[in-house]
């Protein structure tokens, strides 16, 4: 793959970032078979964004929306073409953790489909889980 | 209508002993499974399972169910987290082409209206951090961000990045 430039991650005042990212493996593995190459890299700026905030729940930049106690990232056009992504990621304060669970194509603007909140609620507790044995119960 | 018996026994008698011993097996695992899922787990299986027998009309959505079945049961096999660790990435071509056009034409328009960043960031809303690192190509930015600085800028968001044209 043609590569021509390095990213790098840093908060706005140039520190390192305020959330840790990161997104469980079937979640990349939904997101490469969606999106280019192209196209995924731009989704992790969108949330390197987030990780940059101070809560990454309002973003000034990006279109983020609650959906019961776990988030929607929203973006279309540009370099996702036709595409109108949904990022469903959930917020671990305790241990300051950014997590995409799901990734989506929407295919209309109706309201998420029951069966995919419960996929990603399901995901979001297998979270939790990992989440407490790495952190140590915090 | 012979023939119709004879399809019926034959599909009757395509299943030896031993397949329906693993049939049993594996129904009685999966019980377990079932019966083992907590309650918030246990009512999503339900929801989905519910969904999957009386609204399922496409193909896609179909498989999505299961594998969301699948995921609840035996949520390990979703895989582990992986982390983003910062440095270390790097941006495909076109991607970064398009950031340096977006970047380079924002920094044109901005500087032709006579704004600084700050005044830029105080007319849209969008932090001047976030701005600069546009200018300098070093941020592929969402929609809603174009969206706000071409607002600010009094342009269409197709100026600053003609794939929205």
């Amino acid at each position: 793959m043609d590569q021509i430039k390095t990213r790098t991650t840093t908060s706005a005042t140039g520190g390192p970032t305020t959330w840790r990212l990161g997104y469980l493996r079937v979640c990349e593995k939904e997101a490469r078979k969606l999106l280019n190459d192209s196209q995924y890299e731009h989704v992790l700026y969108l949330f390197d964004d987030l990780a940059r905030s101070d809560d990454p729940r309002r973003s000034e930049t990006q279109d983020v929306r609650a959906i019961e106690d776990f988030y929607e990232l929203r973006d279309k056009g540009g370099i996702l073409g036709k595409i109108n992504l949904r990022v469903y990621f959930a917020v671990f304060d305790n241990v300051r953790v950014i997590l995409a669970l799901s990734c989506h194509k929407k295919e209309n603007e109706g309201k998420t489909p029951g069966y995919i909140k419960a996929k990603v609620r399901n995901r979001m507790r297998y979270a939790k889980e990992l989440l407490s044995q790495e952190y140590g119960g915090r | 209508m012979q023939v119709k018996d004879k399809q019926s026994t034959d599909a009757h008698n395509a299943f030896s002993p031993q397949d329906y011993s693993r049939a049993q097996l594996a129904m009685a695992t999966l019980m377990d499974r079932i019966a083992s899922l907590s309650q918030e787990a246990a009512n999503d299986f339900l929801a989905v399972a519910k969904e999957l027998l009386t609204n399922c009309d496409s193909k896609e959505k179909f498989e999505e169910i299961t594998e969301t079945i699948r995921e609840i049961l035996f949520p390990g096999e979703t895989g582990g987290i992986v982390y983003v660790e910062s440095e270390e990435h790097t941006t495909p071509s076109n991607l970064g082409k398009m950031m340096n056009h977006v970047g380079g034409e924002l920094k044109k328009i901005r500087t032709r209206a006579g704004l600084t960043q700050e005044q830029l960031s105080q007319k849209s809303g969008i932090p001047q951090s976030h701005i600069c690192r546009l200018e300098k190509g070093q941020h592929s930015p969402s929609h809603k961000t174009l969206q706000r600085l071409a607002q600010a800028l009094r342009i269409t968001v197709g100026e600053l990045n003609p794939c929205y044209e």
